[in-house]
């Protein structure tokens, strides 16, 4: 029973990997990266060790296993987080469809990125940008 | 079942392809910095498979919690490091798609 069950959650946690990797591999822009590659890999991290935890009938190896999973989903964000913040502060560009920058709106310019001119290419309205909705978040 | 522990642990040594890809060619270097952090976290994971397949699980358990520390410490020194450089994507044009 904990065979199948472990069996389950390793190709469950193979195939977000492999999600993780294509969104790293594939996304146009370094903040879609950073968010794909961040909670795919967290969590096919979290399921393949998680299969090898139950897989073994010992209870201290479980709770290592638990820690390290505690551990990766604390510590992953903060990294994904620095990466972006300085990413913003350098002034990576954004995607071409994108369609809002709310860092800049509340922080004046970053150094040497231009606002968002989703509406200048038109094949961006397949993918639902284009139309700017407005930020209701300003107090 | 050690034959399944070993072709999930092959899948996942073809997978981190896919992240050295784009820390090879990546346009910028904090490309390059995620593309680290993605096969860090794919390693993680496979240390567990190793130590599977050789029967030494109790000691690679701990093995991997260093280095799920060692990629956290490594990236933030990393970012650190590259805030302090100014006009890194000068020469950089603004690639679309």
């Amino acid at each position: 029973m904990l065979d199948i069950l472990s069996a389950i959650l390793m190709l469950s946690g193979a195939f977000v990997m492999f999600l993780a990797g294509l969104g790293i591999l594939r996304m146009p822009d370094l903040f879609i990266r950073i968010s794909a590659s961040t909670k795919g890999a967290t969590l096919g991290a979290a399921l393949l060790l998680l299969a090898v935890g139950i897989r073994f009938h010992s209870l201290d190896l479980l709770v290592k296993v638990i820690a390290i999973i505690l551990f990766i989903a604390a510590t992953s964000p903060i990294s994904a987080h620095m990466i972006g913040r300085i990413a913003f502060i350098i002034g990576a560009p954004l995607w071409r469809c994108s369609i809002i920058d709310e860092f800049q709106e509340h922080h004046g310019p970053a150094s040497g990125r231009a606002a968002p001119r989703a509406e200048l290419y038109p094949d961006c309205a397949t993918a639902g940008a284009g139309k700017r909705r407005d930020s209701n978040r300003k107090p | 079942m050690d034959l399944f522990f070993l072709g999930s642990a092959i899948f996942l040594t073809l997978l981190m392809l896919l992240p050295l890809y784009r820390a090879i060619v990546g346009p910028t270097v904090l490309d390059r910095l995620i593309g680290v952090n993605a096969i860090g976290s794919k390693t993680t994971a496979l240390l567990i498979f190793i130590g599977v397949l050789y029967h030494r699980v109790d000691m690679f358990v701990d093995i991997s919690l260093a280095y799920a520390m060692l990629n956290f410490i490594a990236v933030l020194a990393a970012s650190r490091y590259f805030q302090k450089r100014k006009g890194l994507y000068d020469e950089i044009e603004h690639r679309g798609s």
